[in-house]
């Protein structure tokens, strides 16, 4: 079977529940069977790609552990919402990995073209 | 067609729940497949041995399981959003020496890789959740 094109939309702040580490484990899981993975972070999401997580403070597991081992694992592109970044007054340059800003609308057209889209 | 389903809220605690297991017998009526169902975060809890409705509520993890026996369908809870919640299944319990396996019959519990399996498998993957 040829690989699908998968996209993780994630959504919400890296501490907020268990949904950020959990999109990212999924997408691990589908970046080593080898699948067409693609990150997208949109809203909250974004804060997950910035440096400096300190979750011991909170009990928690670093949320970003796993955005280390992406680009080794063959994740395809990360994509994040220009728009959600600019609302928080972040720039791409600051990011931890090469993301691409993008337009929503465009972001959109991009989703509609993936085999599956998995919201986190 | 065949589906699968992801399921990621508590069964008495989220609509979509109940809209999940209406979409399955819909589905399964109309003459369509479900290759997997996978209880993810708080969705494990449909497979608590332990959850009780009270009387006037549909018993979510009853109807699956009966759903499960009439179709013989592949009901998986994430292993490891079930350990976060204290579930285990006898196994585990008994490796951990704890009070006893609380996993329902009719559910297994599995990794991630069963979720990209079904993804992978089915033509149609759908989520219910918050």
């Amino acid at each position: 079977m040829s690989a699908l094109q998968i996209a993780f939309v994630h959504s919400r702040g890296p501490y907020d529940g268990p949904f950020a580490q959990d999109g990212l484990d999924a997408a691990m899981v589908a970046a080593a069977f080898d699948q067409e993975v693609t990150l997208v972070f949109v809203d909250d999401g974004v804060y997950q790609l910035l440096p400096g997580h300190a979750p011991a403070a909170i009990g928690r597991r670093q949320a970003d552990e796993a955005l280390g081992h992406i680009e080794s694992l063959g994740v395809w592109r990360i994509l994040v919402d220009r728009a959600s970044l600019d609302l928080r007054g972040v720039t791409a340059e600051l990011l931890n990995l090469p993301a691409k800003p993008m337009e929503a609308g465009d972001i959109a057209r991009f989703l509609e073209t993936q085999d599956q889209v998995f919201v986190f | 067609m065949r589906f699968a389903l992801v399921i990621t809220c508590a069964p008495f605690t989220h609509p979509g729940a109940q809209t999940a297991l209406r979409f399955a017998t819909a589905a399964l009526e109309a003459g369509h497949g479900l290759y997997r169902v996978f209880f993810y975060e708080d969705g494990v809890h449909t497979g608590d041995a332990r959850v009780r409705s009270t009387p006037t509520e549909t018993p979510v993890p009853a109807a699956w399981q009966a759903l499960a026996r009439e179709h013989g369908l592949d009901l998986v809870l994430c292993s490891g959003s079930a350990a976060r919640r204290g579930m285990l299944d006898q196994t585990e319990s008994d490796r951990r020496q704890t009070l006893g396996g609380s996993i329902a019959d009719g559910f297994a519990l599995a990794g991630l890789g069963q979720l990209l399996d079904a993804t992978l498998e089915a033509e149609r993957v759908l989520w219910f959740g918050p």
